[in-house]
């Protein structure tokens, strides 16, 4: 089976800052890929130019076998109605309801009656857990409510693939362990691809078939969770030990971004 | 997607073949609602051909259901595959139809 998602010498800067430095990886249909990384590795910004909200300076993106950094507005927008995003902070309107936040992509984007429309709303909500809450207003929700809300809305295209940024973040251990059930159990039902960004261990040992590590911009390594564990690259090796870096790199690197000499 | 429709003195049926999705299923519900006021008894949605189903399949399947319990028919799922169950299982949907295998 072809990859479904194809990443070839992706380079990305902010002005003269290389963000992403060659960045080359496949996401095969139906699995879970995991981008993990530190802070600053580069992992969300890879996130934003696989969901098309930002164009690289060099390198491609092919998804199910399209470039998709070379097409046109309209083609892109085509492909995006088939992916979902999840963003960290949910980005729920606060002025409409759990239920019309859900509904507004169908609205949008379909042809579908507003009865139908109606239906798969109340599908997608009580898919998260959150039947029962349609009327409730964003504001109205705990942080993980609008985690599932997020995914709930990520869903309602019923997409091929869905993406979701860091979506443990700020939730406590239970709450978090519930959505990664929800993460397994939406690939398993739909056969859906997911592609999950996080720095937290515990969500990945539960979730990923693969894992692709990132560091300082570069794919430090790609594999199952098993094989990484047994990789000897150092960064790989530190950050699932969770080990600190050295105080001695740390004041160099500190030296050097205040004086710009290596 | 592929729809036919075949009346008999019994029921009708509405055999559908392909993907149902976003795109298909306006279409899949024009037929089943045209279909439940005017069947003798009741509609049987034959869905073994069906390769693919989201959930506007599963609401499009609901609303088929209101309808013919308002109109006093019934309303069967024919042969749907292992892959349309689960959907229907995961939406918590699939205790509210009746199922037969052929």
């Amino acid at each position: 089976m072809e990859p479904i998602i194809v990443v070839e010498d992706l380079q990305v800067a902010y002005g003269d800052k290389v963000v992403l430095d060659g960045i080359n990886l496949s996401v095969e249909p139906g699995e879970v890929f995991v981008i993990l990384g530190g802070s600053g590795s580069g992992k969300t910004t890879l996130l934003r130019n696989l969901v098309g909200l930002m164009r690289p300076q060099a390198g491609r993106i092919l998804i199910d076998g399209r470039d998709f950094t070379s097409m046109s507005a309209a083609e892109r927008m085509d492909i995006r109605r088939t992916m979902g995003m999840c963003f960290q902070g949910s980005a729920l309107l606060g002025s409409l309801s759990v239920a019309d936040n859900v509904a507004l992509p169908l609205r949008e984007h379909t042809k579908l009656e507003e009865s139908t429309i109606d239906i798969m709303t109340r599908i997608k909500l009580e898919l998260v857990g959150l039947g029962g809450f349609e009327d409730y207003l964003p504001s109205e929700l705990s942080g993980g409510m609008r985690k599932r809300a997020g995914i709930a809305r990520a869903m309602a295209m019923d997409p091929k693939v869905i993406f979701y940024d860091e979506p443990s973040a700020g939730l406590d251990p239970i709450v978090a362990a519930g959505l990664d059930e929800l993460i397994r159990t939406m690939q398993s039902t739909f056969n859906l691809t997911s592609v999950v960004v996080t720095h937290e261990m515990e969500s990945v040992r539960i979730i990923a078939d693969r894992v692709c590590v990132l560091h300082q911009g570069r794919v430090a390594g790609i594999g199952s969770l098993d094989e990484l564990e047994r990789s000897d690259h150092q960064y790989i090796q530190q950050f699932f030990a969770r080990r600190p870096d050295d105080p001695g790199t740390a004041d160099a690197d500190y030296a050097r971004s205040l004086t710009n000499i290596d | 997607m592929k729809i036919e429709t075949t009346v008999t003195a019994d029921e009708t049926i509405i055999a559908v073949e392909g993907d149902i999705d976003l795109y298909s299923s306006p279409e899949l519900r024009t037929a089943v609602l045209k279909a439940v006021p005017r069947a003798t008894t009741g509609v049987g949605v034959h869905l073994g051909g069906v390769t693919y189903m989201d959930s506007s399949g599963v609401a499009t399947l609901v609303e088929g259901l209101r309808s013919a319990k308002e109109n006093g028919k019934t309303f069967s799922l024919v042969a749907p595959s292992t892959s349309v169950m689960k959907v229907l299982e995961l939406a918590r949907l699939d205790s509210i139809f009746e199922v037969r295998s052929g």
